[in-house]
C-alpha cells in the first residue's frame, strides 16, 4: 500500500466521526425544553423611598452634591458673598438680602414689643392716639437703635451689590404730542431747565424783598416763554396752548358726546373765542360773597353764553355739550351701560329728573300753597317721579340707580 | 514530502474527532431521562427610586464648583425644583421667585400704557372705553400672575404686600401695632391675605365703573366670606377674634379714651369693641365693602344697636360721657382744662353753652334775611355772651388754658367766613379775662 492510500483512508475515517459527531450531537435533549420542569417568573416592582421629598430636575453638580445650607450664614453679609460666589446674579442676591434684613428686623422688633402688646388694651385706653401706642421712651431708643443697625447693614448690602439705576423713563405730555419727537424733546428740555431756574430764585437768599422777587419772576416769565416759542412754529404754539386751555379740558370731559379730534377742537376754540371776548365778572373784594350785583352780572353773562353757543352748535349741539357736562349724566351713562342701554336712555332718565326737581322747585317757591298742602304736592311729585323712573329704568337696574344716583328722590320732599 | 505531511495531519484530525465522539457518547449517557412535572418560580425584585437616575458620565475625580445657572431655568417650575432639591428653604425661594415674577408682570403690564400717538382730541367716551379695556387685560395679567405664584409657592403670596410690611412706611408702622399680637409669618399671610382681597373688591368696582347692580351683591358677599375664610385658614379662632376686636377699635371708638373724658379700663375697652364688632361687620370695613353690602338703614341700626349695648355696659353717666366725647367741641374743652382743675359739672356746663353758640351762630349765618352787616353784629354779640359763660363755667384760668390752645378756632366758628383779610382790618373779638 502507497502513502496515497493512506491518506485516504484516513480521510474516510475521519468523515464517519464527523458524521457520528453530527448524529451523537442530534440527539441530545434541548436545554429549554427539560422534560416536567414549569418555570415562572414573578416582577416584584419595589419602590424605595429615599428620603429627599421634592423631585429632583438636576443632577446637582460637585463631590458632595451642592447644599444650599453650604451658603447660608448669620452674618448677612457673608450670606451675600457666598451667593455673588457662587455665580449668583447680583440682583437675585439683593431681592434675597433685602427681604432677609427687613424680616430680621421685624422678628427682633415685634420681640421688642410684646411686652407692649399684651398690654395693648390699657394703652388704647389711656391718652393714647392708636399710632402713639407704644411710644415708650426706653422702647423708642432700642427701636432707634435697631433701625440704626438695619439702616447700617443695608448699606453694606447695597455696597456689596448694588442695585442698578432704572433707566429713566421720560412721559410725554399730552399737550406736546402734536410735536415731532425731537421738537418735542428740546421743548420739555428746556421747559425743565427753565423750572429749575425758577426755583433757584424762589430759593435765592440773596433776594430779600417780595417786590424784588416778584420782579424776578416776571421776567423769568418773559424770557421763558420767548425761549420756548422760540423753538416751535406758530401753528405748533397756538396748539399747544389751546390744549392748556379750561376750554380744552372742558370739551376733553364732556360724556356722552360724539365727535372727531376735529370737531372737539373746534368746539374748544369756539368756547375759548366766548370766553376771551367775554371774561367772567370779577368779585369786588369789598363786597359779600352774595353781593346781587356780581349775581346779576354772572346771570347776563350765562345768558349771552347760551345764545352764542346755540347759535354756533344748534339746538341739539348746545343740548349735548349741557348734558355733556352735567355730573349726573356722567352717573347715570355708566348705570345705562351696565345695563347695555344706549346713551339716549341715559339722557331720557337726566330729562326726568331735570323735570321733576325743577317742579318741586316751584312748588317749594309757590307762596300760594300752605305749609301743609306744599308738603302734599312735594311728596305727590316724588312718589309720581319714582312710579315713572322705575319703569324707565327697569326692574334689574333699578336697585343700582337708586344706590348709585336716586339720593336726589329724597330731597324732593324736603 | 507533503504527502507525509499530509498523512499526519489527517491521522491527528482523526485522533481529535475520536475524542470528541468519545466525549460526547459520555454525555448522553449521563444526561437524566425524563422525570415528573415541577414548578420553579422565579421572583426578581425591581427597584425604583423615586431620585433622578444618576448622571450618564462619571464623576470627574476634580468636579468643577458649583455654579448658580446649575439652578436656573427659564422655567419657573423647573427653577422653583431646582432650589428645592438643593435644599433652599421654602421663604428664601419665595425672596427669589416673587420679585422676578413681580418684574416679568411689570414688564408685560408696561405693555399695555398708551403709547407716544397723539390722542389729546379724543373724546372721554374713546379715552374711557380704552380705559376699560386696558384695565381689563391688566385684570386678566393679575390673575394669571397670581395663579402662577399659587402653582409654584402653594398659597397666594403677593410681593406689594410683603415690600410694604417690610419697608418702614405708616401702613407697616400700623400693621406692626394692629397685628403684634401673631408672629412675623402669621402678619405676612394676613396682610397678604388683605391686601389680595381688597385688590379683588377694587376689581369689581373697576370692572363695574363703581355702578353696582343688585346682581352684584352676591359677588361681594362672596368676597367678603371669603376673605374671612382665608383668613381662619391661617389663624386661630382666637387670632381672628382678637382681629376684629382691634379692628373696632380703629374704627369709630377714638373717642373712646381717658383723654376724651372717658374714664374705661383695658378690659372694658376690650369689651366694648367686642359690644362693637358684634354690631358692624369689621371684616366688611377692612375691604372698604360696608356701604355697598349694607344699606343705609341696616347700617343705622347696627349703629344703635351698639348704642344701646353700650349704654347698657356702661350706665347712664359714663354713656353720657361718651356721646359727648364724641364732639371736637367737647374734646377741646376737655384736654385745654383737664390739667387746671375744673369740675365735670363745670366742664359740662362750658360745654353745653358752647354747643348752643355753634348752633345759634349757624342759624345766623343761614339767615337769608339778614344782611351781611346785620349778621356780623349778631355774631360778635354771640361771641361776646358766649366767652363771658365759658368764663363763668371754667374759671379764669381754665377758660385762659383754654382761649390759649384753642382760642382761633372758637373765634373762627363764631364769625362770618373770612374772604379778605386785610392787616388794617384784622381785631380780635375774644375778652380776655383777668
Amino acid at each position: 500500500m502507497n502513502l496515497r492510500g493512506y491518506i485516504l483512508g484516513t480521510m474516510a475515517a475521519n468523515l464517519a466521526l464527523v458524521a457520528a459527531l453530527l448524529w451523537q450531537g442530534a440527539q441530545l435533549p434541548a436545554p429549554g425544553l427539560r422534560g416536567g420542569v414549569t418555570v415562572t417568573t414573578n416582577v416584584v416592582t419595589e419602590v424605595l423611598v429615599e428620603a429627599s421629598p421634592r423631585p429632583a430636575v438636576v443632577s446637582v453638580p460637585g463631590s458632595p452634591p451642592f447644599r444650599w445650607e453650604q451658603l447660608e450664614s448669620t452674618n448677612h453679609l457673608q450670606f451675600l458673598t457666598n451667593l455673588l460666589a457662587i455665580g449668583c446674579p447680583p440682583e437675585t442676591a439683593r431681592d434675597i438680602l433685602d427681604a432677609r434684613v427687613a424680616d430680621d428686623f421685624r422678628a427682633r422688633l415685634r420681640e421688642l414689643t410684646r411686652p407692649l402688646q399684651a398690654r395693648f388694651w390699657d394703652a388704647a385706653a389711656e391718652n393714647r392716639e392708636f399710632k402713639e401706642l407704644f411710644e415708650e421712651p426706653e422702647l423708642e431708643t432700642q427701636i432707634d437703635a435697631l433701625k440704626a443697625e438695619r439702616k447700617r447693614v443695608s448699606a453694606e448690602v447695597e455696597g456689596a451689590a448694588p442695585r442698578g439705576a432704572k433707566p429713566a423713563e421720560r412721559a410725554i405730555e399730552m399737550e406736546l404730542r402734536h410735536l415731532t419727537a425731537e421738537k418735542e424733546a428740546a421743548f420739555s428740555e428746556l421747559a425743565s431747565r427753565n423750572l429749575k431756574e425758577r426755583q433757584a430764585v424762589d430759593r435765592d437768599p440773596a433776594i430779600t424783598s417780595a417786590a424784588e422777587k416778584a420782579a424776578k419772576r416776571r421776567e423769568l416769565f418773559t424770557r421763558h416763554q420767548a425761549e420756548l416759542r422760540g423753538l416751535l412754529t406758530e401753528a405748533e404754539w397756538t396748539e399747544r396752548e389751546l390744549r392748556l386751555s379750561p376750554q380744552a379740558n372742558q370739551v376733553r370731559h364732556l360724556r356722552g358726546f360724539n365727535a372727531t379730534p376735529d370737531e372737539l377742537r373746534a368746539l374748544a376754540q369756539t368756547l375759548r373765542e366766548f370766553d376771551i371776548a367775554n371774561p367772567p365778572p370779577a368779585r369786588q373784594p369789598q363786597r359779600p360773597a352774595d353781593d346781587p350785583d356780581l349775581r346779576a352780572k354772572q346771570a347776563e353773562r350765562e345768558a349771552l353764553r347760551k345764545a352764542f353757543l346755540k347759535g354756533r352748535l344748534g339746538e341739539a349741539g348746545f343740548a349735548a355739550v349741557e348734558r355733556g357736562s352735567d355730573p349726573r349724566f356722567g352717573t347715570l351713562l355708566k348705570l345705562a351701560r351696565r345695563l347695555e342701554q344706549p346713551s339716549e336712555t341715559a339722557a331720557h332718565w337726566l330729562a326726568l329728573q331735570t323735570a321733576a326737581q325743577e317742579q318741586a322747585r316751584l312748588t317749594r317757591e309757590n307762596a300760594a300753597l300752605a305749609g301743609a298742602a306744599r308738603a302734599v304736592a312735594l311728596l305727590a311729585i316724588r312718589a309720581e317721579t319714582e312710579r315713572t323712573l322705575q319703569a324707565a329704568v327697569g326692574p334689574r337696574g333699578w336697585g343700582g340707580y337708586l344706590r348709585h344716583a336716586g339720593d336726589w328722590l329724597g330731597q324732593l320732599t324736603q | 514530502m507533503r504527502s507525509g505531511l499530509t498523512l499526519v495531519l489527517s491521522l491527528a484530525l482523526t485522533g481529535a474527532l475520536l475524542v470528541m465522539n468519545v466525549a460526547l457518547h459520555r454525555t448522553r449517557q449521563a444526561a437524566p431521562g425524563p422525570e415528573a412535572d415541577r414548578k420553579v418560580t422565579v421572583t426578581t425584585k425591581r427597584l425604583v427610586r423615586n431620585l433622578p437616575p444618576p448622571p450618564a458620565a462619571v464623576a470627574p475625580t476634580n468636579p468643577p464648583p458649583f455654579h448658580w445657572s446649575a439652578l436656573e431655568s427659564p422655567d419657573y417650575a423647573t427653577y422653583a425644583a431646582n432650589l428645592r432639591a438643593v435644599g433652599c428653604p421654602e421663604r428664601t425661594l419665595r425672596d427669589i421667585l416673587l420679585p422676578d415674577i413681580e418684574k416679568l408682570y411689570a414688564d408685560r403690564k408696561a405693555e399695555l400704557a398708551d403709547g407716544p400717538e397723539d390722542r389729546f382730541w379724543e373724546t372721554a367716551d374713546q379715552r374711557d372705553a380704552r380705559q376699560r379695556a386696558r384695565d381689563a387685560r391688566l385684570r386678566a395679567l393679575e390673575l394669571e400672575k397670581r395663579a402662577l405664584i399659587r402653582q409654584l409657592l402653594g398659597a397666594d403670596w403677593n410681593f406689594a404686600a410683603l415690600k410694604e410690611l417690610r419697608s418702614e412706611s405708616l401702613a407697616s408702622g400700623i400693621a406692626e401695632v394692629l397685628l403684634g399680637f401673631t408672629d412675623v409669618a402669621k402678619t405676612d399671610y394676613l396682610f397678604t391675605t388683605h391686601q389680595m382681597f381688597e385688590r379683588d373688591a377694587q376689581a369689581l368696582q373697576t370692572a363695574t365703573e363703581g355702578i353696582l347692580l343688585d346682581e352684584d351683591l352676591p359677588k361681594l358677599h362672596a368676597l367678603r366670606d371669603g376673605f374671612e375664610a382665608t383668613l381662619a385658614r391661617g389663624l386661630a379662632p382666637a387670632e381672628v377674634e382678637e382681629l376684629r376686636l382691634r379692628l373696632a377699635a380703629l374704627e369709630g371708638m377714638e373717642h373712646l379714651q381717658r383723654r376724651n373724658g372717658v374714664a374705661v379700663t383695658g378690659a372694658e375697652l376690650r369689651e366694648i369693641a367686642k359690644l362693637r364688632a358684634d354690631t358692624h361687620d369689621m371684616l366688611a370695613k377692612a375691604l372698604n365693602l360696608d356701604d355697598e353690602l349694607y344699606p343705609a338703614e341696616l347700617r343705622a341700626k347696627g349703629e344703635a344697636a351698639f348704642a344701646e349695648l353700650l349704654r347698657r355696659f356702661l350706665g347712664a353717666e359714663r354713656f353720657a360721657d361718651v356721646e359727648r366725647a364724641k364732639d371736637q367741641l367737647f374734646r377741646e374743652l376737655f384736654q385745654s382744662t383737664d390739667q387746671q382743675g375744673v369740675s365735670k359739672a363745670a366742664l359740662v356746663q362750658a360745654y353745653e353753652a358752647r354747643r348752643a353758640a355753634e348752633e345759634q351762630a349757624r342759624q345766623v349765618r343761614a339767615d337769608a334775611q339778614l344782611s351781611t352787616e346785620e349778621r356780623t353784629l349778631l355774631l360778635a354779640a354771640l361771641r361776646a355772651q358766649t366767652s363771658q359763660a365759658l368764663a363763668r363755667s371754667l374759671g379764669p384760668v381754665g377758660f385762659g388754658s383754654y382761649l390759649k390752645q384753642h382760642g382761633q378756632q372758637f373765634t373762627n366758628s363764631l364769625s362770618l367766613p373770612v374772604t379778605r383779610v386785610r392787616s388794617d382790618l384784622q381785631r380780635t373779638d375774644v375778652i380776655t379775662v383777668k
